[in-house]
């Protein structure tokens, strides 16, 4: 959430850089070609401290309370605007009125309705204030327009104008509104999603359970067949067989099984193992492709402290979005190593697939879109987020890097445990 | 002398009977409990010396049982078979006394290397 709020103010930040640059880039042409001179040293002074203040840099957005920055900004604009529809007086204020329109669009899609109700407060008050302060005598007069507009045609620009910013803040808040709503429900729609997935694990756990005791009883109906005297040797193979595929069978569901269970106890994990069974896990539909998965397995890695099964998940989820990447052919590498330095293990899974472009990744990373493999392919199991929150609870780290044509490498490491500091 | 008599408690029953025929062809006596209770019942009445239990049982699953038999008969050895043993299905029955735990499908895969094994070093116990 944070970080879309960031991703908000460089946007609107950038965006109102540029409006405030050809705004002065405005009165300077009509400076030149009209006979106005609007520009004078505080104009000028203020677009230029606007365009400075308004091009927010991350490094000063990750250190400030990025709600109460959003007042000040909004505060800054609107008395620059006013300054300027100061300078400017007379009919021109109806064009200056807009930029009052979109300080108060901006607080509406970016933030709350209080803050909407801020920027359509601020805005009615300094604007009423210039206009009717200048054409009524309280401030002295610097604009070139020099007429003196009747009181009744000043209440009206006055009272059309503040209408016109209080009912397009309510619009705006309304959109704001709408727009919260859009993602409570896409919110809602990813715990649903979850919550279908919890019940469905409940239920494969417990269903390959019961599969698991007719196939052990298949083996033992087998094995009592086989010691029946005077079978032929025919048969007797007929009978090895199935018992030989009862037991594939229940070593398939027993991993199944495992896999489904939601254990939260930390152990001492084999990362190599819990490879082995990210890849078992997934052939029963891989091994239907041209993928090929190498593997280079570092003998006697030390053990991690981990949740198996959710180190599992994340392994198995890694290899899927490998799988729809390469579209059916291609090859997956799964390295593990130790780190340089000796004190973590790496796990890298790399494919030669289509890759990402960087503004994709950028939305892989932030958890926008789900992780997946280049062009259309489908939604993999599990996103990067949630792949990163389960390896930062082992105190790990996940990074994924790509680029176009050179397939997809997610590196992943998990610090081994020490001797003695169990 | 007489043969040494094993429970299987189990809730199903093709495994209860294929067990049976296992055991009594290695020359054991066998009684079957297809639930907690019988299970419990069983051992008050001294109806065995060795119980082959299942974790996983409705009603009254296998810790339970086990908790209730060890109430009656401390000592009595027990094996605990499950669909697939590992850290979960222990739980639980760290202080019960648990004689041996063995995985449903090796009963059968491998019987002499895993029930046939746990028995006899059960039956050792209780010579």
């Amino acid at each position: 959430m944070n970080d879309e709020f960031t991703g908000k103010h460089l946007l609107a930040g950038k965006i109102r850089a540029v409006s405030f640059s050809l705004l002065g880039f405005f009165l300077i042409f009509m400076t030149w070609v009209g006979g106005y001179s609007y520009i004078s040293l505080p104009v000028a002074v203020l677009i230029i401290t606007e365009i400075f203040f308004n091009q927010p840099y991350r490094f000063i957005l990750k250190r400030v309370n990025l709600n109460r920055l959003q007042y000040y900004e909004m505060a800054t604009d609107i008395i620059c605007i006013t300054w300027i529809t100061y300078y400017m007086g007379g009919d021109e204020v109806s064009f200056m009125a807009l930029a009052y329109a979109a300080v108060i669009l901006w607080a509406g899609s970016a933030s709350t309705p209080k803050a909407v109700f801020f920027a359509a407060s601020l805005s009615s008050v300094l604007f009423s204030l210039v206009i009717a302060g200048e054409n009524l005598g309280f401030l002295p007069e610097v604009s070139y327009y020099g007429g003196v507009v009747p009181s009744a045609h000043i209440a009206g620009i006055v009272a059309g104008n503040v209408s016109f910013f209080f009912a397009l803040g309510y619009f705006s808040a309304i959109s704001a509104g709408m727009i919260r709503k859009a993602e409570k429900e896409k919110y809602e729609e990813v715990i649903r999603y979850t919550h279908k997935l919890k019940a469905t694990s409940y239920l494969v756990g417990y269903t390959t359970h019961d599969a698991v005791n007719h196939l052990a009883n298949i083996s033992g109906y087998a094995g009592l067949l086989a010691e029946e005297k005077g079978l032929s040797g025919e048969v007797s193979g007929m009978i090895s067989s199935i018992g030989e595929l009862a037991a594939k069978g229940t070593a398939l569901l027993a991993r199944l099984m495992r896999f489904s269970r939601n254990d939260e106890i930390m152990e001492k994990v084999d990362v190599n193992t819990a490879v082995e069974d990210a890849i078992g896990l997934t052939g029963p539909f891989t091994r239907y492709s041209k993928i090929v998965f190498k593997k280079e397995l570092a003998d006697g890695l030390p053990a991690v402290s981990a949740q198996k099964i959710r180190l599992q998940e994340v392994f198995t989820a890694l290899i899927l979005n490998s799988y729809e990447a390469l579209k059916g052919e291609g090859e997956v590498l799964i390295r593990t190593f130790l780190s340089a330095g000796r004190d973590k293990i790496c796990i890298m899974f790399s494919d030669n697939g289509g890759g990402m472009r960087e503004e994709d990744l950028a939305r892989v990373r932030t958890g926008e879109i789900f992780f997946k493999g280049s062009g259309d392919g489908k939604k993999a199991a599990l996103g990067l987020v949630t792949s990163r929150e389960i390896i930062r609870g082992f105190s790990g780290t996940i990074d994924i890097t790509s680029s176009p044509g050179k397939g997809v490498k997610v590196e992943i490491e998990l610090p081994i445990i020490q001797e003695g500091k169990e | 002398m007489k043969a040494v008599r094993i429970l299987i408690a189990d809730d199903d029953g093709d495994y209860r009977g294929i067990v049976a025929k296992i055991l009594c062809s290695w020359g054991y006596d066998v009684e079957q409990a297809s639930n907690g209770p019988e299970t419990v019942e069983a051992v008050r009445q001294k109806k065995c010396d060795i119980i082959i239990l299942d974790y996983l049982m409705p009603e009254m699953d296998g810790v339970e049982t086990l908790k209730a038999v060890r109430e009656i008969d401390p000592d009595i050895p027990v094996i605990m078979s499950t669909a697939h043993p590992d850290n979960r299905s222990i739980t639980g029955t760290e202080k019960l006394k648990v004689f041996a735990y063995i995985p449903k499908s090796s009963v059968f895969t491998d019987p002499k290397t895993s029930l046939k094994s746990a028995v006899e070093m059960a039956e050792k116990k209780i010579a």
